[in-house]
């Protein structure tokens, strides 16, 4: 349900009180004066002794820098692959959901603030994982993909690397979520460990990045296209705000984005947002919005766009892009797989091979 | 054994479920879903020992699936939480027995 932001919301400040020295981060360098500076994302905070970065979860402590949420998370939390905006991967798998707390970015709508947005975060909602623990839990419980989620998993970047590397090694798969606004090097190191990227492009507008998001977007779009490049699995999404984005201009550019500079056979997701934090005041974006971005799409040579947050759309199935059978049925979250469909990616009716890995 | 009802709407089609238990403790539950032509659809949720909770997403498989019904033992604690996000993280339940 939407929390709503007032001037009278209860602020814990716990970056002020913690000073956890457990974990050194691993993109920064020391600069003059005891200050540091993050290379984690493009904001590249320089950090005074004793301070935070914008996502106040990156702490500078006697000319260190400490990341303070290592292994602090949000409860885990079995979905389904579905939930992250991916479609291509491994269809209806469950996925172990992991989150924590910061974030590089504020977005007015953000839904997930009460913890992206650090200093509104109580105590009592925190607990405390190992990357053993995290792992075992998925082995334990049958679940094949760790999914760091929720937040933005740029913040939390040393123990999303250290419990990947380790859980690719026990046969698990790792999917990040995030809305990419982060360094070269940093991907560099992400694409060592992960094997699917959910990519979140708020808009193609710096003006609407820098007003909405506090972010800039030319970053995001280049490590789009770096994992594009590295040929990793990675699917789009596209949240569809209403009165910001359910408009046919950024349709447009996201589309032309996706085929100019992307792929025909990317899949993107145009998602209906609903009101939140401080974006309360318009509705929840209509479904007819996102549907007509994801026919716009189609209209004009994207193989694979859907709508995201519906339960019941068109938009949300997969068909053969060349005789237009019905493959893969979703309502919400749940997912079909037709006879249609071969276990070798291919429709029956036809035998086109579509970019979707089954297992 | 404790119960949760639950009827489907037109805004809400995802849940969170969080059983909190002892630690050690192994749980199982169940899932009994109701359709409109009366049939029901049931899926048994094993919990292991290891942790003093387990968290899961619910959703609803088809439009003709109209509510759920999730039993429990009476020895541990089910809270609910909805979604109107598939991206999003809720942590304030709306029922917790």
């Amino acid at each position: 349900m939407s929390n709503p932001y007032s001037e009278d919301v209860v602020r814990y400040d716990l970056h002020k009180v913690w000073n956890d020295t457990r974990k050194e981060a691993y993109l920064y360098d020391k600069l003059a004066d005891n200050k540091v500076q993050c290379l984690v994302c493009p904001r590249k905070c320089k950090i005074a002794k004793g301070h935070v970065g914008f996502c106040k979860v990156r702490k500078n402590i006697e000319g260190i820098l400490y990341t303070q949420n290592y292994g602090k998370a949000t409860h885990v939390t079995v979905e389904r692959i579905e939930a992250e905006a991916v479609f291509h991967y491994m269809p209806g798998a469950k996925i172990l959901s992991l989150g924590n707390f910061g974030c590089n970015l504020d977005c007015d709508y953000c839904q997930n603030w009460t913890y992206s947005q650090f200093q509104y975060t109580p105590e009592h909602t925190i607990q405390e994982y190992t990357s053993a623990q995290v792992i075992e839990k998925a082995l334990e419980d049958n679940i094949p993909i760790l999914s760091w989620t929720y937040n933005d998993p740029a913040v939390w970047f040393e123990f999303v690397i250290d419990t990947a590397k380790e859980a690719k090694k026990r046969g698990l798969k790792n999917l990040f979520k995030s809305a990419f606004f982060l360094t070269p090097e940093a991907v560099k190191m992400l694409v060592e460990v992960i094997d699917v990227f959910a990519i979140s492009i708020k808009a193609m507008d710096e003006g609407y990045y820098t007003k909405f998001t506090k972010g800039w977007l030319r970053p995001v779009l280049d490590n789009a296209n770096q994992i594009h490049r590295s040929g990793i699995h990675y699917e789009i999404s596209n949240l569809v705000v209403t009165d910001l984005t359910n408009n046919n201009d950024n349709y447009d550019k996201m589309i032309n984005f996706i085929l100019s500079e992307l792929a025909p056979t990317t899949p993107i997701h145009f998602t209906r947002f609903h009101p939140d934090y401080k974006y309360m005041d318009v509705k929840q974006t209509p479904l007819e919005d996102v549907m007509s971005a994801r026919n716009r799409a189609l209209d004009k040579g994207v193989m694979y766009p859907y709508v995201g947050n519906a339960f019941e759309a068109i938009g949300l199935n997969t068909y053969c892009p060349q005789c237009h059978e019905l493959l893969i049925e979703r309502f919400g979250l749940s997912t079909y797989i037709k006879e249609t469909f071969s276990a070798e990616s291919c429709c029956t009716r036809c035998g086109h091979k579509l970019p979707i890995v089954l297992s | 054994m404790k119960k949760l009802d639950y009827t489907w709407d037109e805004r809400y089609f995802l849940l969170h479920l969080q059983i909190n238990k002892q630690e050690g403790q192994k749980v199982q539950a169940q899932m009994i879903r109701q359709f409109r032509d009366g049939s029901t659809q049931q899926e048994m949720i094993e919990i292991k020992p290891k942790g003093p909770s387990h968290r899961f997403l619910v959703t609803r498989t088809h439009p003709q699936e109209l509510s759920f019904t999730c039993e429990y033992p009476q020895d541990v604690e089910l809270e609910a939480f909805k979604l109107d996000d598939r991206a999003y993280y809720p942590t304030e339940s709306f029922f917790k027995n």
